[in-house]
């Protein structure tokens, strides 16, 4: 892998020497690892090494984007070169901003030591455990441990000039039993201090044998708790399809129109906080601009979407961090999300419930039905079971649910104290922290055979 | 560079390795996305890099990296060996693969004209007579279109003596007009295909021939027509299904369910398994005797065409559903054997960086006969859907929902009133087992995806479904439930 010195040298003078009006460059070096596991055997155990750069430029207010991952001789240069001729033959934005300096971003606590060194003998050791925890109670395990380190770097002409150096680790186990019924938990932290493999595996592996032999249930309306991991799935889709200023602006979001007004229930206020170590910190956006915390949702009502520079000088206000790569410009979107806890644990949730479901996990969840009205739909997963009376009585089939998350989230009655920091599953660094909910009368619509 | 991973593999093989390959790739794509007329994304992106498989003690080791040098190329084949080594102390993995001749060639994907030599000017134009098009309807408020090109040049060696260079050259692109009203409410209507067109194993060629200048004022006047339509009611009916979403229900309820790996449980705790497991191949009622479908990486221009899957097997034509009996899989040289097969050829990675997995290559429900209008000429109620919205299914493939950009209802043979938010589920083998018409000849084409997810770090294949217009019977159609 390229080093630092050598890597910092280089995107200086293809800087320096760049023939637009105005060049920013966008540096992503690092390694990931990944082992995957099936049946209780490793199926798949990966490691790549990678150092790309995205360049863009400007040449008034045209602009080009040009990416590599060649960074010997001159294949730098060659990409500023091919960025400016696309800039000279696209049409004029009559919006460009202009390549802004950021000022340097504060310290925040991104990397652990021990997950960079991590061994491929270690995580077959870590898999070894849930492998044996499994085995305990009859089930085998499948799950994947991904560990990452990587050195992010943004420099533009402006004098923008940001690093840092960051890991993550995320670790999943989904146990089955012979019957194919299953239980799921996931963790995933800034790195592997923060993964306790074996309450992972004891999660999952419980969910799957308390759900053997499940029934099927009629679909309507039921009061549900979903899981911390459930929620995330949710705000994961709404990161994509309304928090974001560009789905604002193109009325695509459900908060468009609707800012200042009603859209959720009192008790829920949704944050995105790029320095919040109680999550993943990620300390700037893809411009270099340092991470602003931005309320988005306050006791229900919709405050504001988070920025990236063109989004922000089109509303008149400051970018808040939040700009994705420019090689697609898919607007800007959060990136550290926190649902305000409540002061519940999870058996008073269930004890609230007169005839309800509990839900593990979703899948498949897809928000593109209706976006203004974030109409979702998606199956229950791994782990679904009927209460009555305040008390879990026994698994249930997975079935297909379709409500408005506004309208589920309006009608939220309680929420845990206690969260967990779920993966985004978009992939790369980020996080949603949200508690467990239980949300009265949420619309399940089908049925499947398991 | 051929050189060093032959000498890898040398060495590797010595090393007493069950089988190693070794994979260089460098990837070439252009996006170009307009949004009213501005150029909202012009991109250029180049991967390059080599990545190094190795199977030891009957487990699987992988790393890659994007250094070209003699000296990663040891690096990382060392890495390799020594993750395979511990992969194999979970359990007792015995992974062996088919057996096959080893195989020596060049493919190169038929093309006229290559993308990456036309001039960038000329794609602009295209998408601003696109644009332009699009906005001449009052009341279209996002006019998008985009034109995506790739060129992938490969290079496989592996411990069994092939070695084997290919270059693949895609192509496409599509339109999309979205209506809003004052409500807020909005419609979108696209053309060929939602989420950015349609796609082929071809040159420009290909996409100068949808035509998008001049399919654009149909799509901007027939956003407008769809948010002033009537709401898609709730009703058990007949259903034809227009192409472009015909290809997403076959990918969805047919294409992923038959990836072999999938059924034997690698995807388990992400995208799921699979409902057709083994004991089901050829027996299993799939669908009505009308469901012909066929896995074929052969067909000329299908973006799931190629000449060798990444492990060196040439591409093939497998029968998949004959006569609505399941008669087959995708497989690979690892799980083909677990029944008594060799590989028919579907292993592919998304790059260098990424292990090949089982992938969809084109799978495509064979053509009937008649037309989209026959079709609904002879139905008496039901409801015609096109162009997808959204879409859901279980991890076992079986419950399915998917939302549609428009449909029409059908009354004594003809199309009625255009209806906005249609919805459909189901349950894969009933709602095969109700198609009771399909399209002919002439309505086929083989739409491409260039977007299907799989794996874990995630991979995004480029697949095809050649597929006529059909008619399902007793469907649950929604509105927006």
């Amino acid at each position: 892998m390229i080093d630092r010195g050598r890597l910092d040298a280089l995107l200086k003078e293809v800087l320096a020497s760049s023939p637009a009006d105005e060049t920013e460059l966008v540096a992503h070096c690092g390694t990931n690892r990944l082992t995957r596991f099936a049946g209780s055997l490793i199926h798949q155990n990966v490691s790549e090494e990678d150092c790309s750069v995205i360049v863009r430029v400007a040449v008034g207010k045209r602009t080009g984007v040009a990416g590599t991952n060649r960074l010997e001789g001159a294949a730098l240069a060659d990409a500023v070169k091919q960025a400016t001729e696309v800039a000279q033959a696209s049409p004029e934005d009559p919006d460009f901003p202009g390549f802004r300096k950021s000022a340097r971003a504060p310290e925040a606590d991104t990397y652990s030591e021990a997950t960079a060194l991590m061994s491929p003998s270690a995580r077959a050791e870590a898999v070894n455990r849930t492998v044996a925890i499994a085995a305990e109670k009859g089930t085998t395990v499948s799950g994947a441990y991904r560990v990452s380190d990587f050195r992010f770097a943004v420099m533009n002409s402006s004098g923008t000039d940001q690093e840092y150096y960051g890991t993550d680790a995320f670790l999943s186990v989904y146990a089955t039993d012979d019957d194919g019924v299953a239980g799921t938990a996931v963790a995933y932290a800034k790195g592997i201090e923060g993964i306790d493999v074996e309450a992972t595996a004891r999660r999952a592996v419980d969910k799957c044998v308390a759900g053997a032999d499940p029934v099927a249930v009629d679909y309507g309306p039921f009061d549900v708790i979903i899981s911390p991991k459930a929620v995330a799935e949710v705000m994961s889709w709404l990161s994509f399809t309304a928090f974001g200023a560009k789905q604002v602006q193109e009325g695509f979001s459900f908060m468009a129109g609707r800012f200042g007004e009603k859209v959720m229930g009192d008790n829920i206020t949704i944050r995105d906080d790029g320095f919040d170590p109680a999550g993943v910190p990620v300390p700037f956006d893809y411009e270099g601009v340092p991470k602003k915390p931005v309320t988005i949702i306050e006791r229900g009502v919709a405050v504001s979407p988070v920025y990236d520079t063109l989004t922000a000088v089109k509303d008149g206000v400051e970018s808040t961090g939040h700009a994705g790569t420019a090689a697609f410009r898919g607007g800007p979107g959060p990136r550290n999300l926190f649902i305000e806890p409540g002061d519940k644990t999870e058996d008073e949730l269930i004890s609230m419930v007169d005839r309800g479901l509990l839900v593990t996990s979703f899948h498949y969840v897809n928000g593109l039905l209706d976006t203004r009205q974030a109409l979702f739909t998606g199956m229950t997963r791994a782990g679904t079971f009927l209460i009555e009376g305040g008390k879990i009585v026994r698994p249930v089939k997975n079935l297909r649910w379709t409500d408005s998350m506004m309208r589920a989230f309006s009608n939220v009655d309680a929420m845990t104290r206690e969260r967990e920091v779920v993966g985004a599953s978009w992939g790369a660094v980020g996080s949603v922290t949200s508690p467990a909910m239980l949300i009265r009368r949420f619309m399940f619509t089908g049925a499947t055979e398991f | 560079m051929k050189d060093l991973l032959k000498q890898a593999m040398d060495e590797l093989r010595q090393r007493g390795v069950d089988y190693a390959d070794a994979r260089r790739v460098r990837g070439l794509s252009e996006t170009l996305v307009m949004k009213n007329g501005t150029l909202e994304t012009a991109s250029t992106t180049e991967s390059e890099g080599f990545g190094i498989r190795v199977l030891k003690g009957g487990a699987w080791g992988f790393a890659s990296s994007s250094e070209l040098t003699g000296e990663k190329v040891s690096e990382i084949a060392e890495q390799a060996l020594a993750i395979a080594e511990a992969s194999g102390t979970v359990g007792k993995p015995r992974i062996t693969l088919d057996k096959r001749p080893p195989a020596v060639d060049t493919y190169v994907s038929g093309y006229r004209e290559d993308p990456f030599e036309v001039p960038l000017a000329e794609k602009i134009e295209i998408l601003s007579g696109a644009c332009e098009g699009m906005s001449r309807t009052d009341g279209v408020k996002l006019a998008t279109a985009s034109i995506m090109n790739f060129r992938t040049e490969k290079l496989f060696v592996d411990t069994e003596g092939s070695s084997i260079d290919q270059t693949i050259v895609e192509s496409g692109g599509g339109i999309s007009a979205t209506a809003i009203n004052g409500a807020g409410e909005r419609q979108t209507r696209s053309y060929p295909a939602s989420f950015r067109g349609d796609y082929a194993t071809r040159g420009f060629e290909f996409t100068r021939s949808l035509r998008l200048v001049e399919n654009s004022e149909h799509v901007g006047t027939e956003a407008l027509e769809l948010l002033n339509a009537d709401e898609c009611p709730a009703v058990n009916t007949t259903l034809i299904i227009g192409g472009t979403q015909l290809a997403l229900q076959v990918h969805e309820s047919c294409g992923h369910p038959i990836e072999l790996d999938r059924v034997f449980g690698t995807e388990a705790s992400y995208a799921g398994t699979s409902f057709l497991t083994t004991e089901k191949l050829g027996s299993f009622k799939y669908g009505s005797k009308l469901v012909n479908l066929i896995a074929d990486a052969t067909c000329e221009g299908g973006l799931g065409s190629f000449g060798y899957d990444d492990e060196g097997v040439a591409a093939q034509r497998t029968d998949i559903v004959r006569e609505g009996i399941f008669m087959g899989y995708l497989t690979s040289r690892e799980t083909a054997p677990r029944i008594g097969l060799t590989s028919n050829g579907t292993m592919r990675a998304s790059g260098w960086n990424r292990i090949p997995l089982v992938r969809m290559t084109n799978i495509n429900l064979m053509p009937g006969e008649g037309t989209l209008e026959d079709l609904i000429a002879d139905t008496e109620d039901g409801i015609f859907v096109d162009s997808n919205k959204s879409w859901s299914i279980d991890q076992r493939r079986i419950n399915f929902q998917f939302g549609c950009e428009v449909a029409w209802e059908i009354k004594h043979g003809k199309r009625v009133r255009m209806l906005k938010n249609p919805v459909y589920t189901g349950i894969t083998p009933e709602f095969w087992g109700g198609c009771d018409a399909v399209a002919g000849p002439e309505e086929w084409h083989i739409w491409g995806i260039p977007s299907c997810g799989k794996g874990e770090p995630g991979q995004t294949a480029h697949v095809g479904h050649g597929v006529s217009p059909a008619r399902f019977r007793n469907v649950q159609v929604g509105g927006k439930r």
